[in-house]
């Protein structure tokens, strides 16, 4: 063989240089993919570890075991061997005294290193800024606002700390590990150092201490660690992880991503049509050079090398360029975000960077093969005869492989096989059966129009190749499906999220509201909140005996329940049944029954193996009361408001001790009114659980605008299509308007075929897409996200969108057909 | 006197069409020594390009045998053959066949380069200056006349330095003047460099300025 793959290679740089007219529209169309895709890659993972970081910060660490039980030895060197930091809390509850009042309170001890994750912040005094500055020290403690309040209290008192006195030197604004605390949720904290722990002498043998033991490591040491702690485990301990740590956060976050995914998906599917658009259109262009280099002495494996390495070399180059661009344009995403977003994110890793690119490149060979192979098949005797063309016979083996590397490829971006599966193969058939249906309804309207010759000469160019028109109608429809896809579900999905967690979702408690204050209070918040919770009365009461058994010997040793029977249950009664509660089993108030009937929350029902029909006795301030189990429901603990494990129905509860309950909203510029309430009513107890919210926020609204953002690059991406498609066609049309124009007729009337053909081309696309569009949100709606479906009856204006667009960048694409002068196309040789 | 470049025996051509074959050559028999000339003519759909394509081992003969440059081409299979082509062959085109996306001088460079010749762009503007185009190096297909396109083929058949030239209709797209003058062109490097020149033709004028010619009528030598 007189010619080695060095010389192929070097001739493909010097070929791809010197012919890189000739592969604009196959670099622009790859870099518009790679561009698009990579951002929305680099993006997607960003924002993703932004939110675990926001999400452990809510956790102070990555991962936490916590209970009523020190940690054992074993434990903690496990830990240790897998290289995880931590440090460790001890909370309890205990009364905190000030020259004026006592109030029962839940003191966390800390040391210097506390939150691993996350910030605690302190004021100097109610009105000052919150700063994260200070350290906490020993002799110190911090207490929250409504503490100062209570305890009549202001920065650099002393307060009574069981059996010590520290300085309640500053404000706690915000802890991190708030969330789920682990006893006296509803208790004010305060935090003190762990060098004065001995000296309140709180920590006995017999009193109740909670302790929190925080982790922080890498991905995989933490995943590790939770396997093979597990195992270690005491009953009364437990794990958290992240996902544990805020439910409606990681929902949130799981539907971000989902849709991020989706949208990446779409950018994906762009890519490969306009890819595989300008790979055939190179492919058909490589037809005479093919003969010729065979003519020339190639081998046909050797001519096919040469493509491949220029296809390569061009691909790689505008891939490259794809990632980089992508790259800084997810910079520029984030700068947009600064104010929303946390002051440092992780980087996006390089293998992002390199997926998307390696994605590009398969991308560009899974479409690019089949033409080029074809092109192998050329004879070389195509030189002297013209209609010595190949036929691509096993075109549809390779894009039936071609598809395959495709959802291989989506499946890998989405990691969701089914979200992939459904989003393919519902569109592909879809589209299909639709596309061969339009395509009857286009050769119908041929026949009747074809007395009509404009009519005739602009559908004819596309009847002419059947396969073509089929082929650019799918093409320009899966456009329009997918555009149309993003724009429906953002809508839709912010819609649904804003409904989950609207704008005034409560972000306060207040509880302790005595019966005779009650009204008087609600009366008042009234005026400062715009949403307030319906209030719940609360009693306590111990669970003792179930169907008459006595609890501990009920009980297996070692119980999970154990720790929720010990100690008092907040016990409440109510007709109507709470939002966010759903009834599984069972009625909601039987009309008829002899013992009181109660409601359980799913959870400790199944921890204390209770079912409906069983007897449960409660101690009620010394009196016992035995009660039935009337129905199980499931608790939404997410939503900032009052909920129980039990409820009464009303008529049993009233005559007991109680106080009230509810949350409500209010804005953090009404400070002042709430300061006044506090004021009025000392004795009710105002919970700020603010950090939640603002956080759920602040990811939303990060969420939306990536959203809006990521919506350009689709669209830039569609119109790129668009135009790669309509210059596939552009050599065939100059022929046909220089043919046209050389037998007289005028310009005008070769760009009212044009108008003609594309606008029957997108109406017929927009028709398809409209139809495939609510069928596929359909599918993903009922099985993707689970959120209810309706039609869209605005998806109607996308034949008249298609017909405008496809007739804008068509004619735009065309522009040189009219222009071009005949004889300027004589000229051209072959 | 020479050796036999190029011998062809018995050979036939016949097609696959509807489920008959179509005859399309049958029973050509000619041989051409190095450094001669042959002259391919006959009527429009005789075969005449048929049987260069089979000549220069393009495609395959249906009977027959034919012997380029020592080889029999009937026994090799399409890689080999395009070894012999790369090797001893050139062709010029009556469509020019040059690629629309590269230069003139480009165009004449790349079968130098595959080749792996030293001096690719030294080599290619020589031969350009040798048919008159020296001042066209860098211009496009598309923005030269056919003759010119004409002569930057001719030089790039040339490029590869061939010992046997295929050239179809060399001038079925020029006019009167300009064929002749590409037809002296194709003369002249014949006998610099020794070329053995088979050509298709229809020009009388230029059929008898080759030492040898055959007429083909129906497929078959009159
Ligand atoms: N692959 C093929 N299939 C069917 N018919 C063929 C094939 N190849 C050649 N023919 C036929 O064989 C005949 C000879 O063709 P060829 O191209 O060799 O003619 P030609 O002498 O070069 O004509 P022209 O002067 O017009 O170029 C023609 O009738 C052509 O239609
Ligand atoms: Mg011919």
């Amino acid at each position: 063989m007189t010619t080695s793959y060095n010389t192929l290679a070097t001739l493909a740089i010097k070929q791809s240089w010197r012919e890189a007219r000739a592969f604009t529209v196959l670099f622009f169309a790859l870099l518009v993919a790679v561009a698009s895709s990579s951002t929305v890659g680099f993006f997607a993972e960003r924002l993703h570890l932004a939110m675990t970081s926001k999400a452990s910060e809510f956790l102070g660490a990555d991962l936490v075991v916590s209970g009523t039980a020190d940690a054992t030895e074993e434990q903690l060197s496990l830990a240790h061997s897998l290289g995880l930091t931590g440090t460790h809390t001890v909370e309890f509850s205990t009364m905190l005294a000030s020259q004026e009042e006592m109030v029962l309170a839940n003191i966390k001890a800390i040391t210097a290193d506390y939150p691993l994750k996350g910030e605690l912040r302190s004021q100097s005094a109610l009105q000052a800024s919150e700063t994260t500055k200070y350290t906490l020290e020993a002799g110190h403690i911090w207490l929250e606002a409504s503490l100062f309040d209570r305890l009549q209290l202001t920065p650099g008192d002393t307060v009574e700390v069981g059996a010590t006195h520290l300085t309640a030197s500053r404000i706690l604004s915000h802890e991190p590990a708030q969330a789920g605390s682990g006893m006296g949720a509803f208790q004010p904290l305060a935090l003190i150092h762990q060098d004065d722990l001995s000296a309140t002498q709180a920590v006995q043998a017999g009193s109740r201490i909670f302790y929190r033991y925080l982790w922080l490591g890498d991905a995989t040491a933490i995943s590790k660690y939770q396997q093979q702690v597990a195992p270690l485990l005491l009953p009364q301990q437990r794990v958290q992880t992240l996902e544990d740590a805020s439910p409606p956060l990681f929902q949130t976050l799981n539907k971000a991503q989902q849709y991020l995914n989706l949208t990446s998906l779409v950018a994906v599917l762009l890519a490969s049509v306009g890819i595989a658009l300008s790979a055939t259109h190179f492919a058909q262009n490589r037809l005479q050079q093919a003969a010729l280099l065979r003519c020339f002495g190639l081998s046909r494996r050797q001519t096919l090398s040469l493509f491949m390495l220029q296809l390569l070399l061009v691909g790689a180059l505008a891939a490259s360029l794809g990632a980089v661009i992508g790259w800084g344009a997810q910079k520029a995403l984030f700068y947009m975000l600064a104010d929303l977003l946390p002051q440092w994110i992780p980087e996006a890793t390089l293998s992002t960077g390199l997926f998307s690119v390696g994605i590009g490149l398969l991308i560009l060979f899974c479409f690019a093969l089949p033409p080029l192979l074809a092109l192998g098949r050329v004879p070389p005797m195509h030189v002297l005869r013209q209609e010595a063309a190949p036929l691509p016979t096993q075109a549809w083996i390779i894009y039936a492989l071609a598809l395959l590397g495709l959802t291989l490829t989506m499946w890998q971006l989405s990691l969701n096989i089914g979200l992939t599966l459904l989003l393919l193969t519902g569109g592909l058939a879809t589209a299909f059966l639709l596309g061969v249906a339009v395509y009857g309804l286009l050769a119908l309207l041929n026949q009747r129009l074809s007395s009509h010759l404009s009519w005739r000469l602009s559908l004819g160019h596309l009847l002419q190749t059947p396969l073509l028109a089929i082929s650019q109608l799918l093409a320009f429809a899966l456009i329009m499906l997918a555009m149309s896809l993003v724009v429906l579900l953002r809508n839709e999905l912010l819609e649904n999220w804003q409904q989950q967690l609207p704008k005034d979702a409560p972000n306060h408690f207040a509880f302790n509201i005595m019966p005779h204050e009650q009204a008087g209070f609600a009366q008042q918040l009234n005026q400062i909140s715009s949403n307030v919770s319906p209030y719940y009365p609360m009693a306590p009461g111990r669970l003792t005996h179930v169907n008459g058994i006595p609890i501990k010997t009920y009980l297996p040793d070692n119980s999970p329940a154990e720790r929720t029977v010990q100690r008092d249950l907040n016990l409440t009664w109510t007709q109507t049944l709470p939002q966010g509660n759903q009834i599984i089993s069972g009625q909601w108030w039987p009309s008829q029954s002899e013992l009181a009937p109660i409601s359980v929350e799913d959870k400790l029902a199944k921890r204390l193996q209770l079912t409906l029909g069983d007897k449960v006795t409660f101690n009620l301030g010394g009196q016992p009361l035995e009660s039935q189990v009337a129905n199980i429901r499931s608790v939404d603990w997410g939503l900032v408001q009052p909920n129980f494990f039990i409820i009464f129905a009303p008529g049993y509860l009233e005559a007991l001790p109680h106080t009230w309950l509810a949350s409500f909203y209010v804005n953090s510029g009404r400070t002042a009114e709430l300061h006044a309430l506090r004021q009025k009513y000392p004795a009710v107890s105002l919970l700020n659980v603010k950090t939640v919210l603002t956080q759920l926020q602040s990811i939303m609204a990060q969420v939306s605008l990536a959203i809006e953002s990521l919506l350009i690059f689709v669209l830039i991406a569609g119109f790129m299509v668009l135009l790669a498609g309509i210059q596939t066609t552009l050599s065939s049309r100059i022929q046909q308007s220089a043919l046209l124009r050389s037998l007289g007729t005028k310009r005008s009337f070769i760009q009212r075929l044009h108008v003609m053909e594309f606008a029957s081309l997108g109406a017929a696309s927009g028709i398809l897409a409209w139809i495939a569009t609510e069928l596929t949100s359909f599918a993903l709606y009922r099985w993707a996200f689970e959120i209810p479906w309706q039609p869209h009856p605005w998806l109607c204006l996308l034949p008249l969108a298609g017909a405008l667009l496809i007739c804008g960048v068509g004619m735009l694409g065309t522009r040189r057909v009219a222009v071009t002068s005949p004889i300027q196309i004589l000229h051209h040789s072959n | 006197m020479q050796k036999p470049i190029l011998v062809a025996k018995r050979v036939g051509k016949s097609v696959p069409l509807n489920g008959e074959a179509l005859t399309i050559l049958k029973d050509i028999s000619l041989t051409v020594h190095q450094g001669e000339s042959l002259a391919i003519v006959g009527r429009s759909g005789s075969g005449k390009s048929t049987l260069l394509g089979l000549l220069a081992g393009l495609d395959t003969p249906s009977s027959g045998s034919i012997l380029l440059a020592r080889q029999k081409l009937e026994q090799l299979n399409e890689d080999e053959r395009a070894a012999v082509r790369a090797q001893h062959v050139g062709f010029v085109f009556q469509s020019f066949q040059l690629l629309n996306s590269l230069t003139a001088l480009e165009n004449v460079m790349l079968p130098i380069e595959l080749k792996q010749m030293p001096n690719a762009r030294i080599q290619a503007t020589e031969l350009l200056k040798r048919v008159g185009l020296s001042h066209r190096l860098t211009h496009y297909p598309t923005q030269l006349s056919g003759g010119e396109q004409q002569r930057v083929a001719i030089a790039r058949a040339f490029a590869a330095e061939p010992s046997i030239l295929f050239a179809d209709e060399p001038t079925g797209n020029l006019d009167h003047a300009t064929g002749n003058m590409v037809t002296q062109l194709l003369f002249d490097l014949n006998k610099e460099a020794g070329t053995t020149l088979v050509l298709v033709t229809h020009d009388p004028n230029l059929a008898a300025r080759c030492q040898q010619q055959i007429s083909l009528e129906a497929g078959k030598i009159q």
